[in-house]
């Protein structure tokens, strides 16, 4: 079921070790399709009930829908599952990791790709204070001289964490985004693309892939990840590069990106940083380029039970900005950067890889429509994405 | 418990920094609840290999249930099985280790648990 990474720097599992990773991501698909349905089932037909009795109304929003579960017997036993799930992710991958450490190394040494770094930079404490969804080491730490194994750990647990739902190289959102523009956009055509807060580049690639001619820049803070990102990218023969750079201090000149793009980056940052990183988004923005984030959901935009429900990773998974960000008003967020209130840009796609063209051509045709799949990682999920257009000159 | 076991230095933590939620009222309930996943976790392990081990052996024309009924353990295995049973019984006890950042003695007992198993003979190796 969990296949090896399609690209030179995987790392390979002894039999046993897959074994695990396959029982670890079972395990999620049955908590986040299976218990998740049965929760809410539990939810309507006991917690809800006894709520509106209690108070004559239905609850306001996540938080209450919360405390309202907090005494369910299930839900406890879900959370409590989810949590060891999540940690269980990381433990079947690690130890490969660190196993095959050294060959890995020299591995990326081998084909380093494009890696521009910069050792003055601060990592951020939202990054290095907290061990990020209890992933062990957060996404920085290095244990070798020019260590990639960051990017490892993140890439192979994004492997079992997403059970093949995420595209072939865990890149659908990627390509979801780079095709919604491709389609919703036919006169854009962008030439220098900047992805923010990229991580291994799973979702950097499919713009170079679907707008050939563009020049693709990938920037993060870790350089772990970036020395992986590159190396990863090599491999694949893309080329983009990728920078160690902080996004709420961009190093690029005014008016550099037809295209400034995000994906599940915005949840992890406090939201004075979210606001810089907006601030210098419209900077880097030619006039008339787009800036679109991918992300999950506002919760104005969701029913009660579904806002509780994503907000589980706010309340357990140690992602402590996840909540706070999901309960901004996005537009709002957008203009205060800068981008004129008319031209906010919102769009739900279902994802690319597994839905034929022409029907997600439609659903891009269609507009952004909101229900209980939207940014909900289970067997339909759709993805989210924000933005706007810089005002033209 | 021998020299398999120290072989090995982890470099990479295991474990995540912080206190873990408690999403149960009764004591020890959540340290039960992680028991019981990473028995079940263990478990599957086991019965695929078994699953696979009676498919190779039989594919290789050995009639294996009436040869491991009749098989005697020598020292050495009994002691590498030892080693083996301990390291399952650590990482299904792993929750009662609050210590987040003395672990590493268990970090270094998955990873080995994980490395691919020497064959005690000639034969074909699995697929």
């Amino acid at each position: 079921m969990i296949k090896d990474l399609s690209h030179d720097l995987r790392v390979v599992p002894s039999r046993d070790e897959r074994t695990r990773q396959e029982f670890v991501a079972s395990l999620r698909l049955h908590i986040l399709a299976d218990m998740a349905a049965s929760m809410r089932a539990r939810y309507e037909q006991r917690v809800l009930p006894r709520f509106q009795q209690e108070h004559g109304r239905s609850p306001a929003d996540g938080d209450e829908v919360h405390d309202a579960m907090q005494d369910d017997r299930y839900f406890r036993f879900y959370s409590s599952i989810r949590y060891n799930a999540q940690e269980m992710v990381f433990r079947s991958v690690i130890p490969v990791v660190d196993r095959n450490l050294e060959d890995l190394n020299n591995r990326a040494r081998a084909r380093p790709g494009t890696a521009v770094l910069n050792p003055g930079l601060t990592v951020p404490k939202n990054v290095t204070n907290i061990d990020v969804h209890l992933s062990p080491g957060s996404y920085h730490s290095e244990y070798q001289s020019d260590d990639v194994s960051p990017g490892a750990i993140y890439d192979n647990s994004i492997n079992v964490f997403a059970f093949n739902q995420m595209g072939k190289d865990v890149d659908d959102i990627g390509h979801s985004f780079a095709n919604y523009v491709r389609l919703a956009f036919p006169d854009f055509r962008p030439k220098a693309i900047l992805d923010a807060g990229c991580t291994v580049g799973h979702n950097t690639l499919p713009w170079a892939h679907t707008f050939p001619n563009a020049e693709v820049t990938g920037i993060d803070v870790s350089a772990g990840l970036v020395r992986y990102a590159a190396a990863r990218a090599s491999a694949f023969g893309k080329p983009v590069r990728f920078m160690q750079m902080n996004a709420t201090q961009l190093d690029f000149p005014d008016a550099s990106f037809d295209l400034v793009f995000s994906s599940m980056f915005l949840h992890e940052l406090p939201l004075k940083d979210i606001r810089a990183f907006f601030r210098e988004a419209h900077r880097v923005l030619k006039p008339g380029g787009l800036f679109l984030n991918m992300e999950l959901p506002p919760n104005n935009k969701m029913q009660a039970y579904d806002r509780f429900y994503l907000d589980w990773d706010s309340y357990y998974n140690k992602e402590p900005w996840y909540k706070p960000f999901r309960d901004q008003d996005f537009p709002q967020l957008v203009a205060a950067a800068g981008f004129p209130a008319d031209k906010f840009v919102e769009a739900v796609v279902p994802r690319y890889t597994y839905t034929p063209e022409a029907e997600f051509a439609a659903r891009v045709a269609s507009g952004a429509q909101f229900d209980d799949r939207t940014g909900r990682l289970g067997e339909e999920i759709e993805w989210y994405a924000f933005g706007a257009w810089k005002q033209k000159s | 418990m021998s020299e398999a076991l120290t072989r090995r230095k982890p470099r990479i933590p295991l474990n995540h920094r912080g206190k873990r939620p408690r999403f149960f009222e009764a004591s020890g309930t959540d340290e039960l609840m992680s028991m019981v996943l990473e028995l079940t976790a263990e478990l599957w392990v086991v019965k695929k290999r078994l699953y696979l081990l009676e498919r190779v052996a039989g594919q290789a024309g050995v009639p294996l249930t009436p040869e491991i009924e009749a098989y005697d353990l020598n020292p050495e295995e009994v002691a590498e099985l030892d080693g083996r049973r301990r390291l399952l019984i650590a990482t299904v006890l792993r929750s009662l280790e609050v210590d987040h950042t003395g672990r590493s003695k268990m970090r270094e007992e998955m990873e080995i648990m994980g490395a691919p198993v020497q064959s005690p003979g000639p034969g074909p190796g699995p697929a």
